[in-house]
């Protein structure tokens, strides 16, 4: 192992984390308290999360708890606001202006899985349109398509997108076209957050993107984070690509640098 | 798994020497390993050569792929376990769904009495890729923890999705294991330790197909006392091969 927790100097950051139940299995652990004694066990200075409950069945009730949960743990804790592309356009914008005038809201989360919605439909424009104007990112599980992901990018192209799960179910072998769409897009990045880790995959990811291009996220509360840090503790990676992925690339990202300053300084 | 594999990953260990030396960076000091010739062509080519292979090897214990005999392709389920203890061999992997058959006691019921009787654990493998794949298996796992409650049955590469279930087998069923490639969940291993102790469940890598680091890295941050986390990295799976009975 090249890198130690304790040695990466830039503070740790997960770009892609939960709280919250989820219907289809247990999450043993699923609020803030415990998720930021995880946090400290594995030296993660921060992480970004969405709610579960906005993901799935209540996008405005989850939002919610999201800022209840940014309010109890401030510099800790950034969050996603969920945008449910089936919400009228004038209710999504107003919801947007005031949950993104929290201090600790960092982005957007768009989820076309769970909401059964192409990334293409008119509900995600008014959401698109606003993370452009005011360019914020936007992380995304589902994009529909690598030449959907192209022309999304490009028209709103002040937007950041970051495609969740992207660096992490590639298996480090095969063509991968989204791949290519980070790479060629500058407003483009994958997140490695993901259950499944190929043999060599990260390395191979770092050689074909380069390390500004990957932000790191575990999934936590879903999974823990341990297994998803030591994944790119144990890369072999450099020094400096560690810290990047761990952390700077997020904060350069998301936007989290004055945020994270001001809660070091309280 | 030691052997040439069909999709190779970048850098992945196939020799007993490449396998060594990833280990050695990992920190691993013992792996029980199958060939890929057994998983992938011929159990009985593959479990040959995996023993040539690791002759000499004290730190790679051999694991045999195993199918039912009833089609010829095997010894009967007597003589198998009498070779595999002949040879050393005291662990058995099935792959039910790759391998066309079914491990119900009436499909496979011969050979686990066999193994069984020997005490030679048998680690199960479903092929699973993702936790959110349907529950495969796990009924048949039940019907064979029922039918012979003295064989050590340890199911691999169950994710997070089991925990609704899971718990009802392992309480009923004293010999019943996970291994932990792929049990990742927030605080998953102190949760399964609090509720059924630390003997239930074995380490293990899914290596070279997957990310060794993970599971390690799972182990090291879960906040499990020294005991505890020993008996998952090591302990627990030599106790099982050190509780074979010789032939």
């Amino acid at each position: 192992m090249k890198s130690k927790p304790s040695e990466i100097e830039h503070p740790i950051v997960d770009s892609h984390a939960h709280l919250g139940a989820w219907g289809r299995f247990r999450i043993p652990y699923p609020d803030d308290e415990i998720m930021i004694q995880t946090l400290d066990r594995c030296g993660i200075a921060a992480a970004c999360v969405s709610h579960n409950l906005a993901l799935g069945v209540d996008w405005r009730a989850g939002n919610q708890r999201t800022l209840a949960a940014l309010d109890r743990n401030p510099g800790r804790l950034a969050g996603y606001f969920v945008v449910s592309p089936h919400a009228p356009a004038a209710q999504i914008e107003s919801e947007l202006n005031h949950f993104l005038s929290h201090p600790g809201m960092c982005g957007l989360k768009f989820h076309t899985d769970l909401h059964a919605y192409p990334f293409s439909g008119p509900g995600y424009e008014p959401a698109l349109e606003y993370a452009h104007s005011h360019r914020l990112p936007i992380l995304t599980h589902g994009w529909e398509s690598p030449q959907t992901l192209e022309r999304t990018a490009s028209r709103f192209s002040e937007a950041r997108i970051i495609l969740a799960h992207a660096g992490a179910v590639w298996n480090g072998r095969d063509e991968d076209p989204n791949l290519r769409v980070a790479k060629e897009m500058p407003n483009v990045w994958v997140d490695i957050c993901g259950s499944v880790a190929y043999f060599g995959a990260l390395p191979r990811l770092v050689d074909l993107l380069g390390p500004k291009k990957i932000l790191w996220g575990t999934d936590c509360t879903w999974f823990d984070p341990g297994p998803a840090l030591m994944r790119v503790l144990a890369a072999g990676l450099s020094h400096a690509e560690t810290s990047m992925i761990l952390g700077e690339n997020a904060v350069a990202v998301l936007g989290l640098a004055a945020w994270l300053q001001r809660a070091a300084s309280e | 798994m030691i052997g040439p594999s069909r999709t190779p990953q970048p850098g992945a260990p196939e020799s007993v020497s490449d396998l060594l030396v990833e280990m050695d960076r990992l920190g691993i000091a013992e792996a029980l390993v199958y060939h890929s010739v057994a998983r992938w062509y011929s159990p009985t080519d593959g479990n040959a050569a995996l023993l040539q292979e690791l002759k000499g090897n004290p730190r790679l214990h051999p694991c045999w792929v195993v199918v039912p005999h009833h089609a010829g392709e095997m010894p009967s389920p007597a003589d198998l376990v009498k070779q595999m203890l002949d040879a050393g061999v005291r662990a058995a992997r099935v792959f039910p769904e790759e391998h066309f058959f079914f491990l119900e006691p009436w499909c496979f019921g011969e050979t686990l009495a066999a193994l069984a009787e020997a005490r030679i654990p048998l680690l199960v493998d479903w092929g699973k890729r993702h936790w959110s794949e349907a529950l495969r298996g796990w009924p048949a796992i039940q019907q064979v923890c029922e039918a012979f409650p003295q064989l050590p049955v340890i199911v691999v590469r169950e994710g997070i999705a089991v925990d609704r279930f899971v718990g009802a087998l392992i309480a009923r069923h004293q010999k019943l294991f996970l291994e932990t490639s792929y049990y990742m969940g927030h605080r998953a291993l102190e949760t399964f330790v609090g509720r059924f102790g630390a003997e239930r469940l074995l380490f293990g890598t899914g290596m070279p197909l997957y990310d060794p680091s993970e599971p390690i890295g799972m182990l090291l941050t879960s906040g499990l006392n020294g005991d505890a986390a020993r008996s998952i990295a090591g302990g627990n799976l030599r106790r099982l091969l050190n509780a074979v009975r010789p032939s």
